[in-house]
């Protein structure tokens, strides 16, 4: 039987092997089933896509299509954690998360043109915001997968 | 390239079941207890146990919510516990050889 009691000293080498190797697989485990559920991006990029519509609108309805969009957004973090049992933040500080800034950048200058023109290009800014994330957030998922799934 | 993490073996740590804890949570940030027990095919006092071991070293940290009538509770890494974490590992890398 396994013991899980604390060692007293230091492992063999082949112990230390095998520990690494116990570390390997259940990361793997892990990064996989912390991956984002299927269409995760669509729907916070669609609260993405109402914000930005939302702040570049003069119509007595923006404040409810912003609380939507806030709404979808913290709905689709709720939808993540309930799906996969964790929480992880995104770490796009990191060369490798190039596809997270495309994805920032564009919801910024979308809002900025939304702030600074209106309508109509604040929807179609949302709606460019919403189609970016939709195609690019999976690939930055499985790009943020396959890192977690090796310990650095 | 040759990792710069600091290499410090720590027994806490290397108990299996611990060690495979800390494995879950340096690949995410907070995991709840079920998934964890489910993961690692334990029971919820064998969890809590080793869970209450690194929570009392301060290397993990544990928060409950209530969700649906139920509480759940989650574990995650404190910055002390990542990096006791890190250090084991590069520590037994070191053994290896790698």
């Amino acid at each position: 039987m396994e013991s899980h009691e604390t060692p007293e000293s230091q492992p063999s080498v082949d112990e230390a092997r095998a520990a690494l190797e116990s570390i390997a697989e259940i990361r793997k485990e892990t990064a996989r089933s912390a991956a984002s559920p299927k269409g995760f991006y669509s729907v916070v990029g669609v609260g993405e896509g109402l914000l930005v519509a939302a702040v570049g609108s003069e119509h007595s309805i923006r404040y409810l299509v912003f609380l939507i969009g806030l709404a979808i957004i913290f709905g689709g973090m709720m939808w993540y954690s309930k799906v996969t049992g964790t929480v992880s933040w995104a770490k796009i500080w990191e060369p490798w998360a190039w596809r997270a800034w495309i994805m920032v950048i564009v919801a910024i200058v979308a809002l900025l043109v939304a702030v600074e023109l209106g309508q109509p290009w604040a929807t179609i800014g949302g709606a460019v915001t919403a189609l970016v994330w939709t195609l690019v957030g999976p690939a930055f998922d499985r790009t943020w997968v396959s890192r977690q799934e090796v310990q650095r | 390239m040759k990792s710069a993490q600091t290499a410090a073996f720590d027994p806490l740590i290397h108990a299996p079941l611990r060690l495979q804890i800390c494995a879950v949570l340096d690949t995410v940030d907070e995991v709840e207890f079920a998934i964890l027990r489910e993961r690692l095919n334990v029971s919820e006092s064998v969890l809590s146990k080793h869970i209450k071991v690194l929570e009392d070293a301060g290397y993990v940290g544990v928060t409950k919510t209530t969700r649906e009538s139920r509480v759940r509770a989650r574990a995650s890494f404190t910055s002390n516990g990542r990096k006791a974490y890190r250090s084991h590992v590069q520590a037994l890398r070191d053994i290896v050889g790698d």
